[in-house]
């Protein structure tokens, strides 16, 4: 009887082991995570590459930007934590490593219309990727938040 | 001539550290992508907004081109690209559509910009360039 209970602990063991990685992708009501419905790490780093384009091209707020996508490795940086940032954000399996957004952003006086500004190059770039509405809109909501990190610091 | 074997020893063992870290971290979703680079241009010569949109497109779907904005003046074009599969002249060319914008290269600033970065920007080119997986 005992080598049973033995043996059915370990199936329920592995039963619970792959519910867990099949549920990996949803918020625990079945439905999947923004980063799957975005469409995963490919349309992300779309996005965000098109975004960057958008604001070197901004003549509003390209210069705040020049200095680092200019630099070969500045730029990889730059687009590493974007990436791993919106990818972290809407639930994806990435770890933003950069600093947070008050310390990344202290001392550089950004004003909120040079913030609107990016977040237009942002739902620009959602745009031209076709993203849903109702994914960038989710994801402009995980990201205007960050304002007050952001701006007049 | 001890402390010379010595400190030659330390410099080894310190670079041997840092060649050993560059190449076993632990690579980000995002560091495992092919790298870019960034290149921004004038234009001038009038141009719609559907000829604006058409050449960000056309731009967008060349072999190395990653992403291409042109802003609302027609003015700035910005280009997102893997420098082996195409260059900023071949770049250029493109856009200017067989003559029809004039394309000058534009030179992007070298000082300033988001200081996190710039700080962190020597250690991580010196870990780029020793590791062997880029």
């Amino acid at each position: 009887m005992k080598p049973n209970r033995i043996l059915f602990a370990c199936l329920m063991a592995i039963a619970m082991a792959f519910t867990t990685r099949c549920t990996d992708d949803n918020k625990g009501n079945g439905e999947p995570t923004l980063y799957t419905r975005l469409g995963g790490i490919d349309v992300i780093s779309k996005v965000t590459d098109k975004f960057l384009t958008n604001v070197v091209a901004d003549d509003m707020i390209n210069t705040r930007f020049e200095a680092t996508v200019g630099n070969h490795y500045r730029l990889q940086v730059l687009r590493n934590n974007l990436i791993d940032q919106i990818c972290a954000g809407t639930g994806g399996p990435c770890q933003y490593k950069g600093q947070t957004m008050l310390e990344a952003h202290t001392g550089m006086k950004i004003s909120a219309a040079e913030f609107s500004a990016l977040m237009a190059d942002l739902a620009a770039a959602l745009d031209f990727c076709e993203v849903a509405e109702r994914e960038k809109n989710d994801l402009l909501t995980i990201l205007t938040p960050m304002e007050s990190d952001i701006v007049d610091k | 001539m001890k402390k010379i074997k010595i400190l030659s020893l330390s410099l080894v063992v310190v670079l041997a550290g840092l060649f050993t870290y560059a190449n076993l971290r632990p690579l980000s979703v995002a560091e495992k992508l092919p790298t870019v680079d960034l290149a921004s241009y004038r234009l001038k010569g009038p141009m719609t907004p559907a000829e604006r949109l058409a050449l960000e497109q056309k731009m967008s779907a060349l072999p190395g081109v990653t992403a291409c904005s042109v802003n609302k003046e027609g003015r700035v074009a910005s280009v997102l690209f893997h420098r082996k599969e195409i260059d900023e002249a071949q770049l250029a060319r493109q856009l200017s559509n067989k003559g029809q914008w004039r394309v000058a290269q534009k030179a992007l600033q070298t000082s300033g910009g988001c200081p996190m970065h710039g700080m962190t920007a020597p250690f991580h080119a010196f870990i780029s360039v020793l590791d062997l997986r880029n």
